[in-house]
Order: structure tokens, then C-alpha cells, then sequence
């Protein structure tokens, strides 16, 4: 094992366990259950949960075709 | 949505991974998911921020919104907001590549028999690593736009 990730993971659990009372690996741990039991399958892209890739070309083309009905 | 119990969830997966577990695959999807659901919560609000500082740009514009001067001033003032935010999109871009790379790498693990003990993990391992890094990097980056348009 990798001293390094270790010791990335135990930084990133500290900066956490500051905003929960120190109980941050408890807490987790039952976010991690619960996300597992919601979502046993592998969320792929395409899939209604999935993130897309580029959201502000989106916005983008909105706002533009704001400004040019002229209602921005 | 809150990207924050994905992002908890994210750590402890590549925790258990990195430490070792008795279903390091099943922690593996689990982990892939909750940073689906991080990178997406991520998206909505950072996408949200962005369209309304680009209305509020546009809209602090003066002048009737038909004249063609008015509207290329809006445009300017757009295309500033764009640029500021250039560096944030970029971020994301990573950070969805990475859960694609993610998603792949569990993909083939799965389609081998005995990947719990494989060298596949070795991959899917690295690729949560690279997944956490990511997302650490989009979200402080996303924090410190929404400390700047507080103060």
C-alpha cells in the first residue's frame, strides 16, 4: 500500500471530521451505505443521474438567445 | 442537491479501496456513484451561479435591449463572465473525464472473473484516485467563486 494515499485519505477525513463533531469515518460511513443501497447498478453516462459533460454550453446558447430577442 | 454527502461518500470509498476491503468492486461502483451524484450536484449549482451572473451582467447594461449597440455591449459584458469562468468549466471537464475513466475501468473489472483480486482493481484504484483528485480540485475552486461573489 501506498503511504502517500493513505495519508491523502487520513487529510482529507481530518478536514471533515473538524465539521462533525469528530464522528467525520461514522458519518461517512453510513452516507457511503446509503449511497450504495440507492444505487447498486453503475450509473453510466446517459443515465438520468449521470453529470453531462459540458452544462455551460447550455447556459451559454440560453443567454445568447436571450440577448438576441432582446429580453437579457 | 448537496454535492457535499456524494464527496463524503467519494473519500471513504477510495479509503476502503486504498486500505483494503472485502469487496473492493461493489465498494468500487458504490464509490463511482456518489461521485456521479457529487459531479452532478456540482454542475446544477455551478451552472446555476454562472447563468445568473451572465443575466446580471447583461442586464446592468443601460438602453433599449432592440438596439444592435446595446445588445454587443451585452455580449461584452457576457463574454467577461465567460472568461472568468472558463478556468471552473475546465476543472469540471476533468473531473467528468475522470469519472468516465472510472466508469470504464469498472466496466472491464466486471467483465473478468475473480476481479475482486485482480490486477483490474490496480486500475479502477487509480481511477477513483484520480476521481477524488478531481472533484477536490472543482469543488475548492467552486468555493472560493462563491467567497467572491459574497463579499
Amino acid at each position: 500500500m501506498d503511504p502517500s494515499s493513505v495519508m491523502f485519505v487520513l487529510e482529507e477525513l481530518a478536514k471533515f471530521a473538524a465539521g462533525y463533531s469528530g464522528r467525520a469515518v461514522e458519518v461517512a460511513e453510513r452516507f457511503r451505505e446509503d449511497f450504495a443501497a440507492k444505487h447498486p447498478e453503475l450509473i453510466e453516462p446517459g443515465d438520468s443521474e449521470a453529470p453531462t459533460p459540458r452544462p455551460d454550453v447550455t447556459v451559454d446558447a440560453e443567454i445568447d438567445a436571450l440577448i438576441d430577442r432582446g429580453e437579457a | 442537491m448537496s454535492y457535499l454527502p456524494g464527496w463524503v461518500a467519494l473519500l471513504v470509498g477510495l479509503a476502503l479501496l486504498v486500505t483494503g476491503c472485502s469487496r473492493p468492486l461493489a465498494t468500487a461502483t458504490a464509490t463511482a456513484n456518489a461521485a456521479a451524484h457529487s459531479l452532478k450536484a456540482t454542475q446544477e449549482a455551478l451552472a446555476e451561479r454562472y447563468r445568473e451572473d451572465q443575466l446580471a451582467a447583461a442586464g446592468r447594461v443601460q438602453g433599449d435591449r432592440s438596439d444592435p449597440s446595446v445588445k454587443a455591449e451585452q455580449r461584452d459584458r457576457v463574454r467577461a463572465v465567460r472568461v472568468k469562468y472558463r478556468p471552473l468549466w475546465d476543472a469540471y471537464a476533468i473531473a467528468y473525464e475522470a469519472w468516465l475513466e472510472a466508469v470504464v475501468a469498472i466496466q472491464i473489472a466486471e467483465q473478468i472473473d475473480g476481479a475482486d483480486s485482480g490486477l483490474e482493481m490496480v486500475g479502477v484504484i487509480e481511477a477513483v484516485r484520480q476521481l477524488v483528485r478531481s472533484q477536490r480540485r472543482l469543488v475548492t475552486m467552486f468555493a472560493e467563486v462563491q467567497t467572491d461573489g459574497s463579499q
